[in-house]
């Protein structure tokens, strides 16, 4: 049998490596598991809400509901129930004066009821259906007609996203202020305005909307001027949706949406809600950022290292090899070959399944680029604590020795690093932030346990509070270390593992 | 042919092989003696490649050990004193792995891998992972791994240590059988009569270099001290014939003839047989290679 290939399935076959992938895979699968069911359990895609408009024509009510899933798409085929009630009150309760179903269609769901010299009647409807379904809330919305003017009492229900607000400016038109998710991007919440008649004195004139993102809630603002540096031009009638561009470092941080017209005055209540929902795999990266770079990896680096090369080489098995038409050299590419290749197919499994595991709690798989940067992010250190442990091999003689560096660097390395660089950093007396964050930057890239954030930093452009790019981190860097950590340690063992008894 | 010239091996400041020289012809096998820490095994070891000369030569069939280590160890076949192989494999798996490593195509070392287990009785055991082997079992297993490939050079290092009575014969049986196909053998064996025994030449090792080369035909006459004979029928009278052939003694059992150079033991039968005595043991009393190689290395 080849000797590559031997190798391969001899240490993808060790019981050290099986060990190691089902704990890999348990504890990614487990992570995503959390990261999957503390994700919204909102469904966009069969999630609909009903946005009603009520429009009093000579006595003719028209009735148009426009119906929306969780992206804002409009939808077709709801079948949606309502009913008019006499807002006269009675001993008996309120008189029914229609009941109605209608079926939506490209977003609408209309129906027409003469008022019959009402003084006001009360338009009750489900806001919010689960697959067609409407959600059985305490009760239902309401929207009462009185005197010519509106007004809407909604039972509050927030299924996380989407939820909306509602305000009748002018006593006649409502603006709806929906939050939405983004069926391209899952980490994103996006606002829907919806103005439904484009006649009123609202629509005469175009809205705006601005946003914040604040530490704390912003309740009850009364803005009196457009926010420039926030101000996009709105819609002046229909729907609009405008995108507020969030990233990691909003997360549980508030977003303030702001409605305003051109003078700055509020149309309807500003809108504030912790942003909370990131991407899946920036969640996964996020549960296994606390363990599994300063922990499992180094463990998998350095003992497969061991089991399969250093315990072989100190025991005198690897002799039994070396006798053989093959060098030194080539006996330790083909080890480190193997080694290298458990890790990438036990983290291939891993993520792999973590992926699905995600996709069934959030509806969407994780990027290409947060896969990408998470496997090779740990697949770089894995081979990097291997590498280190090759090279440590070629200087100890025993396996004792070897297991006990090995334990050492799992420590220093490993989960031990931030107290290692904290200390070095202590000891720089660094004042400056950006100095700091830039020394911390190169402790960091000392240890291999680092590198996954590092990769994950550039990934998503941010490192600590500052950008990625103003502390150096770009493909150029990222690529230089991730290949000094695959090639040094690794090289320097082949050289010493040649040169050596 | 293993020619080593001027091999030097160092561990810091400990010279472990001195400037040794030594060939070993094809069809010959040469005996390594010499106490613990002579240099035998880093000479062994060296030999297969396992280790760097500190300086020197090794060429195996004319190919450097070191500057050629992949095609050399083609032609070498090494079992050590400990064999250790890798705990967790099964038998025919790693011999197919190391068949690979002399370019064999699986299937064809698979049918010599299994010949070869047949022949050393460890078939059985297949299945067996060779941790679960006896250290007889790892010997036979050691002696298939070193005939992968059929190298032309063979070495044993202490190969005998650890076998029952049958494996010391197997081995020996083997060993000869290599010689009669032209192998040339580096045997190294504390068990001097072994080496006596089966090894064309016998080299003595102290402090890291060979002291004495004995031949086969030096062997034979080793140290030879006098004659000694056992009549059944002894008297007063035998030691005035014997006292003829030299200094005459006796142990209590055997008569003990020394210090006469020339002495025939043919021609003392004679004599004895014509007196009328039943001369039942006759031979020349040599100095034993142990007695001789203790002299040597003491």
């Amino acid at each position: 049998m080849n000797g590559f290939l031997y190798d391969i399935k001899r240490t993808l076959s060790g019981k050290f490596t099986i060990i190691v992938v089902i704990l890999l895979v348990l504890v990614t699968a487990a992570t995503a598991y959390g990261a999957g069911i503390s994700s919204d359990t909102a469904d966009p895609a069969h999630t609909d809400i009903v946005l009603p408009y009520i429009n009093d024509t000579n006595g003719v009510i028209h009735v148009s509901d426009y119906i929306i899933n969780g992206y804002g798409q409009p939808v077709s085929g709801l079948s949606v129930t309502s009913s008019i009630l006499n807002i006269v009150f009675h001993d008996s309760g309120r008189d029914v004066i229609t009941s109605n179903t209608s079926m939506s269609e490209n977003g609408y769901a209309n129906f027409t009821f003469n008022d019959k010299n009402l003084t006001g009647f009360i338009y009750k409807y489900y806001p919010y259906y689960k697959n067609g379904v409407p959600e059985q809330l305490s009760s239902q919305s309401q929207i009462v007609y009185e005197h010519d003017t509106m007004n809407q009492f909604q039972t509050t229900y927030f299924p996380a996203y989407p939820s909306y607000n509602v305000c009748f400016n002018d006593s006649t038109v409502p603006v709806y202020a929906v939050l939405l998710k983004d069926k391209s991007n899952p980490s994103q919440v996006n606002t829907m305005v919806y103005v439904p008649y484009i006649n009123s004195s609202i629509n005469n004139q175009p809205l705006y909307i601005s946003d914040n993102i604040t530490s704390s809630p912003v309740y009850g603002v009364t803005m009196h001027k457009v926010m420039p540096n926030y101000a996009k031009d709105g819609p002046n009638s229909g729907a609009f949706i405008y995108t507020t561009h969030l990233t990691t470092e909003d997360l549980d941080k508030y977003v303030n949406i702001y409605i305003t017209n051109k003078t700055g005055a509020m149309v309807i209540p500003n809108i504030s809600y912790m942003y909370t929902y990131v991407k899946p795999g920036v969640a996964l990266q996020d549960g296994l950022a606390l363990y599994f770079g300063i922990l499992l990896i180094p463990i998998l680096g350095i003992f497969s290292a061991y089991f399969y090369y250093g315990k072989d080489k100190a025991s005198g098995v690897l002799e039994s090899i070396i006798a053989r038409p093959i060098t030194k050299g080539k006996v330790m590419i083909s080890r480190f070959t193997g080694n290298s290749v458990s890790f990438l197919i036990g983290l291939l499994i891993s993520f792999g399944l973590a992926d699905i595991i995600l996709e069934h709690y959030t509806g969407i798989y994780i990027s290409a680029g947060t896969f990408t940067a998470m496997f090779l992010g740990y697949l770089v250190e894995a081979i990097a604590f291997a590498g280190i442990m090759y090279l440590i091999t070629q200087f100890e003689k025993t396996q004792g020795e070897i297991l006990g560096t090995g334990i050492a660097l799992l420590f220093i390395l490993g989960f031990m690093w931030t107290i290692v660089s904290g200390a070095i950093l202590f000891l720089l007396r660094l004042t400056s932030k950006t100095s700091f964050l830039k020394d911390l930057l190169i402790i960091d890239s000392i240890s291999p346990s680092y590198f996954p954030d590092i990769i994950s930093d550039y990934h998503l452009g941010v490192y600590s509070t500052v950008s990625a790019s103003s502390v150096g981190i770009n493909i150029y860097s990222v690529v230089l270390i991730g290949l000094a950590w695959v090639l040094i340690p690794s090289l320097l063992a082949l050289y010493f593992a040649r040169k050596r008894d | 042919m293993i020619t080593i010239t001027n091999l030097t091996k160092s561990f810091k400041n400990f010279k472990a092989v001195n400037n040794l020289n030594m060939e070993i012809n094809n069809g010959e096998i040469l005996g390594l003696a010499g106490l613990n820490g002579a240099g035998k095994s880093t000479t062994i070891r060296a030999t297969a490649g396992i280790i760097f000369p500190t300086s020197g030569s090794i060429m195996v069939d004319n190919l450097d050990i070191v500057k050629d280590k992949a095609n050399a160890s083609k032609h070498i076949g090494w079992v050590p004193e400990l064999p250790n192989f890798e705990p967790d494999a099964k038998p025919i798996p790693l011999l197919k792995y190391y068949a690979g490593l002399y370019g064999i195509k699986p299937d064809d070392a698979e049918k010599d891998i299994v010949e070869l287990m047949k022949k050393f009785d460890i078939y059985p055991y297949k299945n067996r992972k060779l941790r679960y082997y006896s250290q007889g079992m790892k010997k036979r297993f050691s002696l298939i791994a070193a005939m992968v490939g059929n190298p032309d050079n063979f070495l044993f290092d202490e190969t005998l240590n650890g076998l029952d009575p049958q494996g010391v014969r197997e081995v020996r049986d083997l060993i000869i059988e290599l010689r009669k196909q032209g192998k040339s053998i580096l045997l190294s064996s504390h068990i001097l009569s072994e080496l006596q025994n089966v090894a064309d030449r016998i080299a003595i090792m102290k402090n890291g270099a060979i002291i004495k080369i004995i031949t086969r035909e030096e062997l034979r006459s080793l140290g030879a001290t006098g004659i000694k004979v056992h009549v059944k029928n002894p008297n007063g009278k035998i030691i005035d014939i014997l006292s003829s052939f030299g200094e005459a003694g006796s142990d209590g059992y055997y008569y003990i003839i020394k210090n006469k150079a020339g002495a025939d033991p043919s021609e003392l039968n004679e004599e004895l047989v014509r007196a009328n005595y039943k001369v039942d043991y006759i031979s020349m009393d040599n100095e034993t290679l142990e007695d001789y190689f203790l002299n040597m290395v003491k």
